[in-house]
């Protein structure tokens, strides 16, 4: 009852204005989850630094234009690339020799090597938030309608559309593509079969980290505050986000994804006495799916052979 | 007349699109040795795996039966509660604790009979040591009885293969099972230790007072051994009988050739 | 059995030993150095505690922090002083219910291991169905949920804020005993029937239930005694620091632990203890990496402050990549094998088995 009170005293900009910052919270959780999840689909582990590959993209973008004054959008593009390289590094470095180990020990090593991201980031960069640089027209708040947003919000849910069209693309309808799907049905199948295993999860690394740079650009512009730790909760929320979709299934994390961006905001419109409470809502959401459908919402039925 | 420890009414496991056991209806009475034999994929470690509580069957019911005029429905519990009532089994692929010691595997199998709870066990409480001890020597008894003793402190998982198979049935043996269920024991045997092993088999029974259901692909061993056999193709119950009975039933010749241009 | 004695006895001998020296370090050492001793013990009790989930039962549980908060701010809440607790809670006043409420540390520590516990059971419904990963983030997430939970409840945990004035113990004596304690209570556990069930259950799930191991009970039961002592251990740890605040149970604290069972070895409680030793008294020792370092009067650049964290996740990553089973693996330093060495210095590296009984 309460929450059709909250929304008949809200007035219908006030409606707008949240529903513009909750898509777009949501359009970055989904790009960002989408590297969780296909990563997840094919090496089935949880790749912990993925969060921690956002944060260090937001630097690379805020150091590209601040200290190297490389004009924005070139900044933009080197930042992509830059992320994309950390991405495919860290699975050479840190997921690959443990290959054929046991799946604690990958585990153990994904939360070092986030770790390790996050305490280089605050040796190198310190701990001190930076500021995002502005970007022209993006960064100012324009008026549309009565409701006052910043212009990147436009933006987010059409950059996070194309992105998600041209991956499904890829997937979908591209030799590179087919050979990825083949590797998270069955890894040995498709190794017997001469895919190049290892290619096809660095392209995969390479792919998910460039969503999660293209996120991370967006995400410096929309909250400007630039520290170390800038990763955590959104990594978090955006694994939650891939496994209420349905983990490795990339269109289960962007629903995922824009499930839990809408929802924190909401939460936060309609009940500001819980906004203390607004990082536990994901984690309440992982529970509840676990105990419902473990599989996610749009995760296929599988069953442990015995 | 014969108890019957074990009867399934009915069961039908469905997977997706799939059924992989379809309307099975198996009696196994007390003392017996049953064979449960069939093509690969026919769903016989389905049916196992719907006794033992690991899936519940989709459709029909388990009966089980641990003592005379003692019935109980054990479709859908949990293996371990199964396990407690006296049905232990062995798997297909071997799963032993595999870094664990070839003693502790099989002292680990006492645990489910333990009256004594955490707190006690943890204060090394009068009635925690007593049982504690009976339990080893209830295990050292087991392993020397089949010539493991010496080993006891190996590794399990740097035992030959066939020991490990020994090591697993010696296992389902400590939980002190009255129906024991063996998928596959002589996989991956040859003939010398196929014989060896249905002698092995047979000693238990007897020792033990069990009744013994198995699947098995060696042809020797079932027919030596069973009292009756179940064959089971893409699901369905095609032909039970004695060995002799199936040795000459034509729907159960076919559905083997079959298998034989398929591989 | 005579041998058993012996071991027991060898093991009493030597508690009463290190007590001595403990007590000794009390009087003689400066405060510093205690403080490092005292946070060693502390880690060891919470390494150990995860140890059991980890390393034994091999639930993959990334919690320990949430647990330690849990046992802090018992500590927190109900040791500080009442005549103190004003100047405390100057912001929002504490809740009038505590506000006269004064509990000992002894029965603060229980009492925050037993809340723990309670809400591990709670947690554990149904978290502990889950595998590996998910589970692991399950569990970090409810830790972060624990923290949310204090850093909003103002009235009890003064938020944000964090509770001072707690009264300091930096008592090697206390934190010995309580260490000691927990150490015995773990190791007769993970030594009983219940403990090899953990073994079983971590080895071989499915194996495990068949052979009448209920899965459930034993999870939660190993994830509830983790809780229990990680939750003494925070709040030695509040007691340690004298305050506590939302910011010390952060999840990333959950990290020494598990570099301590990583490093120790998962599934060996003497490789909790040498674990917590090198991770405390290392992470203190490469303080140094953090301080402007001169040579020969030469400035070397790359030493401030934050590089000490860098060495130690670069110590974690090399540990897990090059050295999986760590110091001890899944065996134990037992006093046949001290005894041997004593005897036969070499014979000790040349054979390498399981020890069965």
């Amino acid at each position: 009852m309460e929450i059709f009170q909250a929304i008949t005293n809200m007035t219908a900009v006030g409606l707008a204005q949240h529903m513009v910052n909750g898509i777009s919270l949501g359009s970055l959780y989904a790009l960002i989850a989408i590297g969780y999840t296909m990563v997840y689909g094919i090496l089935l582990m949880i790749n912990f630094a993925h969060a921690d590959i956002v944060m260090m993209a937001c630097y690379f973008a805020l150091f590209g234009i601040t200290t190297f004054h490389i004009p924005w959008y070139l900044t933009f593009v080197l930042t992509i690339a830059l992320t994309a390289l950390l991405g495919v590094t860290i699975e050479r470095a840190a997921y690959r020799p443990l290959r054929d180990a046991p799946k604690n020990s990958v585990l153990i090593s994904a939360i070092g090597a986030s770790f390790l991201l996050e305490n280089l980031a605050t040796y190198v960069f310190t701990g001190r938030p930076l500021h995002f640089p502005d970007i022209p027209f993006l960064s100012s708040m324009i008026s549309v309608g009565g409701v006052q947003i910043q212009a990147i919000c436009l933006f987010i849910p059409i950059v996070t559309v194309i992105c998600l069209t041209v991956l499904l693309h890829i997937v979908n309808h591209t030799k590179t593509g087919m050979a990825m799907r083949a590797v998270s049905k069955d890894y040995e199948i498709a190794r017997v079969m001469g895919v190049n295993i290892d290619n096809i999860i660095s392209i995969t690394f390479a792919i998910g980290s460039s969503l999660a740079a293209i996120g991370a650009i967006m995400w410096g512009i929309r909250y400007p505050g630039i520290t170390p730790y800038l990763g955590v909760m959104p990594g978090l929320k955006c694994f939650i986000a891939a496994v209420i979709g349905g983990i490795g299934n990339i269109k289960g994390a962007v629903i995922g994804g824009f499930i839990l961006g809408l929802g924190e905001i909401l939460i936060v419109a309609f009940f500001p006495q819980f906004s203390g409470y607004r990082d536990a809502f994901a984690f309440l959401m992982l529970i509840w799916i676990l105990f419902y459908k473990p599989t996610g919402l749009l995760g296929e039925k599988t069953t442990e052979k015995v | 007349m014969i108890r019957t420890v074990l009867r399934t009414e009915h069961v039908t496991m469905q997977f997706g699109g799939v059924i992989a056991v379809n309307d099975l209806n198996i009696v196994v009475k007390e003392h017996e040795i049953i064979a449960l034999i069939g093509p690969n994929g026919a769903g016989k470690t389905t049916a196992f795996n719907d006794i033992t509580g690991v899936y519940t069957p989709t459709k029909g019911r388990v009966i089980y039966s641990p003592s005379e005029g003692n019935e109980v429905d054990i479709t859908g519990k949990k293996p371990s509660d199964i396990a407690k009532m006296g049905i232990a089994r062995t798997f297909q692929n071997i799963r032993l604790f595999k870094d664990l010691s070839v003693y502790e595997n099989v002292l680990i199998a006492k645990h489910l009979h333990l009256k004594s709870n955490f707190v006690a066990a943890t204060l090394r409480l009068p009635g925690y040591k007593k049982e504690e001890e009976a339990m080893r020597a209830d295990v050292e008894r087991l392993l020397k009885e089949v010539n493991l003793w010496d080993v006891r402190n190996e590794k399990a998982s740097s035992l030959p293969y066939g020991k490990q198979r020994y090591l697993e049935i010696v296992r389902a043996l400590a939980t002190k099972p009255q129906l024991l269920l063996l998928d596959e024991p002589a996989a991956g045997m040859n003939p010398k230790e196929t014989s060896e092993l249905t002698d092995f088999i047979r000693q238990i029974r007897d020792r033990f007072n069990l009744t013994i259901f198995m699947i098995e692909h060696h042809m020797d061993l079932v027919m030596e051994i069973s009292d009756r056999i179940y064959v089971l193709d893409f699901g369905n119950t095609i032909a039970t009988g004695t060995p002799a009975e199936i040795q000459n039933n034509e729907r159960v010749i076919k559905a083997y050739l079959g298998e034989d241009e398929d591989a | 059995m005579n041998k058993n004695k012996r071991n027991i006895m060898l093991t009493l001998v030597a508690l009463v030993v290190l007590f001595g020296v403990a007590c000794f370090a009390q009087t003689e050492i400066d405060s510093y150095v205690r403080r490092i001793i005292n946070l060693c013990l502390i880690y060891a009790i919470i390494g150990l505690s995860m140890n059991i989930t980890n390393g034994f039962a091999g639930q993959f549980s990334l919690g320990q922090a949430g647990f330690m908060a849990i046992g802090a701010y018992m500590v927190g809440i109900f040791t500080v002083p009442v005549n103190l607790r004003a100047d405390v809670f100057y912001a929002t006043p504490m809740h009038p219910w505590l506000v006269n409420i004064y509990i000992p540390l002894w029965l603060a520590l229980i009492l925050g291991g037993v809340l723990a516990a309670v809400v591990a059971g709670l947690i554990g419904t149904p978290v502990l169905r889950l595998r590996g990963d998910y589970l692991a983030i399950a569990t970090l997430g409810f830790s972060e949920i624990i923290r949310i939970v204090i850093t909003n409840a103002t009235s009890v945990t003064n938020g944000a804020l964090g509770i001072k004035n707690i009264p300091p113990l930096n008592d090697v004596r206390y934190i010995f005993l309580v260490t000691a304690i927990s150490y015995i209570i773990i190791t007769l556990l993970l030594n009983s029937s219940y403990g090899r069930a953990f073994k079983a259950i971590r080895e071989d799930e499915i194996a495990a239930e068949a052979m009448g191991i209920g899965l459930f009970y034993h999870k939660n039961l190993a994830f509830m005694v983790s809780a229990f002592f990680a939750g003494i251990g925070g709040g030695l740890y509040g007691a340690l620091l004298g305050t506590v605040d939302p910011k010390n149970f952060l999840f990333t604290i959950t990290y020494n632990f598990l570099l301590i069972i990583v490093l120790g070895g998962m599934g060996s409680i003497t490789g909790s203890m040498f674990g917590a030793i090198i991770v405390t008294a290392g992470l203190e020792y490469l303080r140094l990496f953090d301080e402007p370092l001169e040579l020969m009067g030469v400035a070397i650049p790359l030493f401030r402050p934050g590089l000490r964290m860098v060495v130690f996740s670069i110590l974690l990553m090399i540990c897990v990549l090059f050295w999986r089973h760590g110091i001890m693996g899944t065996n134990e330093l037992t006093w046949e094998k001290i005894l041997n060495f004593v005897k036969h210095p070499l014979a000790g590296f040349r054979k390498k088995g399981v020890q069965g009984k």
